[in-house]
């Protein structure tokens, strides 16, 4: 069959790294165009807001006239994202594919999908149910799980970073960090009071 | 003073890089006036060459940006490009593989209008050798040729209207009388021209003014019951006609 539309994907990625303030990012994984790692910010006013979601997206040979596969790999507590393995529920992602839609665009609609759940159409259940009967549950859960997940490794790497800068020693300082949920400032308490 | 320059600028920019000025066309009449009254300026201190470079550059880059010819699936410079009924651009071998091969129910890739393999509308540009897309190498399924364009003809043609007897054809037949004595028969050809072809033109093109002073009608205004009357009409003239003529001979 064809080859990987290698020039469509550069254009893609070229368009994506010029627009920055479109909350979304793609870069590749181990220098094959086919496997990537995108990223969006969760939407202002959501659960999911200042969180970083990992999306992980897998190309194939018949892209751009087969639809990306894009799985969550940070976990989200969502109607339409699979709680246990990320898998989404979204049309565009399925048969509502069009070729003129892009990685950016997959993106946007996803972080769009973020802010307005689906479910009456859910991937999992038991998070589409405590949505619908107990919506106040849900955002509770959903924000923890950002908090917890999508605040990110990078995010807690960078605290720690910044700690290790004032002097204080990398272990200590995530030990602190662990400590405090993950605030800096609180951190600097534990450690300064300590 | 700036006037005058942005009128030498735009003779400079028709007879210079012809592209550019039609891809500066196909932008919004705003946009490529604020493009002239910008390019003017440089103008001052450069020449005309200067201008060129200036304008090729400007074109070039608002191309770039705009990517208004771009396919909307390769998002390359379209190849054998054919646009869509709903206005959107593709290259032919891209929109035929998404057609054919993966498109569920034939939609616009940009739209989801519908759209078929058949009312696609070729682009060809100025210069474009007339290749056979078929004969390049395409990767994938066989790309068959892309549709051939509409060509409708053009309303300025000298046409036989269906009510323009006095001109074209019919004037000729005029000119076929062989003598006065048969000097009713063009007319009755005439009209039987205009009582048995079809309209040769399609439903709602006003006919061409034949200077006869007779307004143009489409023939599609006319009621059946009119229709229905002027062919009595000229029934009842040709009858009349038939009998004059027997009473003349006989």
């Amino acid at each position: 069959m064809a080859q990987l539309d290698v020039n469509r994907i550069q254009k893609e990625l070229v368009e994506i790294e010029r627009d920055k303030n479109s909350g979304v990012s793609v870069t590749i994984i181990g220098g094959q165009l086919s496997r990537l790692t995108g990223t969006i910010k969760g939407p202002i006013g959501t659960p999911y807001e200042g969180g970083i979601f990992v999306v992980d997206i897998t190309l194939t040979k018949s892209y751009p006239f087969e639809p990306p596969k894009m799985t969550f790999k940070t976990k989200v507590w969502h109607p339409n994202v699979s709680s246990a393995n990320g898998a989404i529920c979204l049309d565009i992602l399925k048969d509502q594919w069009s070729p003129a839609l892009t990685l950016k665009t997959a993106l946007l609609s996803l972080q769009a999908l973020l802010s307005t759940p689906e479910p009456d159409d859910p991937q999992d259940a038991v998070v589409a149910q405590q949505y619908l009967r107990n919506y106040q549950d849900y955002v509770t859960t959903a924000r923890n799980w950002t908090n917890a997940f999508a605040t990110g490794d990078r995010g807690l790497q960078e605290k720690v970073a910044k700690l290790v800068e004032m002097g204080i020693p990398a272990e200590a300082a995530q030990a602190a960090l662990e400590k405090a949920g993950g605030d800096e400032n609180a951190a600097l308490e534990v450690l300064f009071s300590s | 003073m700036s006037e005058g320059l942005r009128s030498r600028n735009q003779g400079v920019s028709s007879e210079g890089d012809q592209s550019g000025r039609r891809q500066t066309d196909a932008k919004t009449g705003e946009q490529a006036s604020m493009e002239r009254e910008t390019a003017a300026q440089p103008s001052t201190s450069g020449g005309a060459g200067f201008e060129q470079g200036e304008w090729s550059e400007r074109t070039a880059s608002a191309n770039g940006e705009g990517g208004s010819f771009e396919c909307n699936i390769c998002l390359e410079l379209a190849q054998d490009p054919v646009v869509t009924l709903c206005g959107h651009l593709f290259c032919w071998p891209c929109l035929y593989r998404w057609l054919r091969l993966h498109s569920q129910c034939k939609e616009c890739p940009v739209c989801k209008a519908g759209v078929s393999e058949k009312n696609v509308i070729p682009l060809y540009g100025r210069g474009t050798s007339g290749e056979d897309p078929r004969t390049k190498p395409v990767s994938g399924p066989e790309i068959p040729r892309r549709p051939a364009g509409q060509r409708p003809e053009s309303q300025r043609a000298p046409q036989m209207g269906p009510f323009g007897f006095m001109a074209g054809p019919s004037a000729q037949f005029g000119n076929f009388t062989l003598s006065a004595g048969f000097g009713l028969f063009p007319s009755l050809l005439g009209l039987q021209w205009q009582a048995y072809t079809g309209d040769p033109m399609p439903a709602g093109f006003a006919a061409p003014d034949d200077g006869t002073g007779v307004a143009p009608v489409p023939r599609a205004a006319l009621t059946p019951e009119q229709q229905q009357q002027a062919f009595l009409s000229r029934l009842l003239v040709m009858l009349g006609s038939f009998v004059l003529l027997c009473l003349l001979f006989f």
